[in-house]
């Protein structure tokens, strides 16, 4: 188990793991999204790993989504949601959220930038 | 159907409102147009397959009963590919669609996507409202409604 508590979760076609990092934690995204609502998935993991990370005063998260192939467009609200929860937290007690993504799939070149403008600075792509 | 003249070839498939069959349908288009996409063109076989999901997924979601129906013309003249997705609704859902559809192609893509995100985030309700804008912005293509007082249907157009 991570130093967060955060179990992993596989569902449907997807496939979502947390483990320790130097900087914080890593979570990997593999498979696809494309299930009815993913926000009955996501968002309870998303909130609890945003909550965790800010009890434990982790300093990043990077999400790995290059081998995620496809994420609907609920999918990309979870994300907003998750990218929204950072806007109410104090600059200084914010953990840096990183999204590591492959370029040659459309929905990552197109909706993952786009995600970063919600909350200026506070989401960086690699 | 048969292929008019210049058509590379025509399909047409009718679903049911279950979810699963969105899934299906966009790995099959995505695998046909693998082999049958039109050339000298700027989009991919996978962008044109997310927006056949999306507007699947809308179809299944507004649909009022079943017979949602699919149609695919690849041909050689323009456009070079059509795929239409329609399906029965009821008059309030296809008021719902239009409204949706006017406000995503209203101002500049990526300033209405990200807009669009914005409220999504901080919306209750299940749907994303996404599909139609993500479409615009990514696929590459382009997208045309057209309404009936109890029928919804979107073409795509390369």
């Amino acid at each position: 188990m991570n130093k967060l508590g955060i179990a992993p979760i596989t569902h449907d076609r997807v496939s979502i793991d947390v483990a320790d990092a130097a900087t914080g934690v890593f979570v990997s995204v593999v498979g696809d999204i494309d299930m009815q609502d993913p926000s009955k998935l996501l968002d309870p993991f998303f909130l609890k790993l945003h909550q965790a990370a800010l009890k434990e005063g982790t300093p990043a998260i990077e999400v790995d989504f290059r081998r995620l192939a496809f994420l609907n467009s609920s999918g990309i609200k979870a994300l907003a949601k998750w990218a929204m929860l950072l806007a109410v937290v104090p600059t200084e007690k914010r953990y840096k959220l990183r999204f590591l993504h492959n370029k040659g799939l459309t929905w990552q070149a197109t909706s993952l930038p786009t995600l970063t403008f919600l909350v200026p600075g506070a989401i960086t792509l690699a | 159907m048969n292929l008019e003249e210049g058509d590379d070839c025509f399909m047409e498939l009718t679903f049911s409102r279950r979810w699963k069959h969105v899934s299906v349908v966009r790995t099959f288009l995505q695998s046909f147009l693998d082999v049958n996409f039109p050339d000298g063109k700027q989009t991919t076989p996978e962008r044109v397959a997310m927006a056949v999901s999306e507007l699947m997924e809308n179809a299944v979601k507004y649909a009022s009963s079943e017979g949602i129906r699919l149609s695919l013309t690849v041909s050689g003249h323009d456009p070079v590919l059509t795929v239409t997705i329609e399906n029965p609704a009821e008059p309030e859902a296809v008021k719902t669609v239009e409204a949706l559809y006017n406000r995503v192609m209203t101002g500049e893509p990526m300033a209405t996507y990200l807009q669009m995100m914005m409220e999504a985030a901080t919306r209750v309700e299940d749907h994303s409202r996404l599909g139609l804008i993500r479409i615009r912005c990514e696929s590459g293509c382009r997208l045309r409604l057209e309404t009936e007082p109890e029928l919804v249907r979107f073409t795509l157009e390369l």
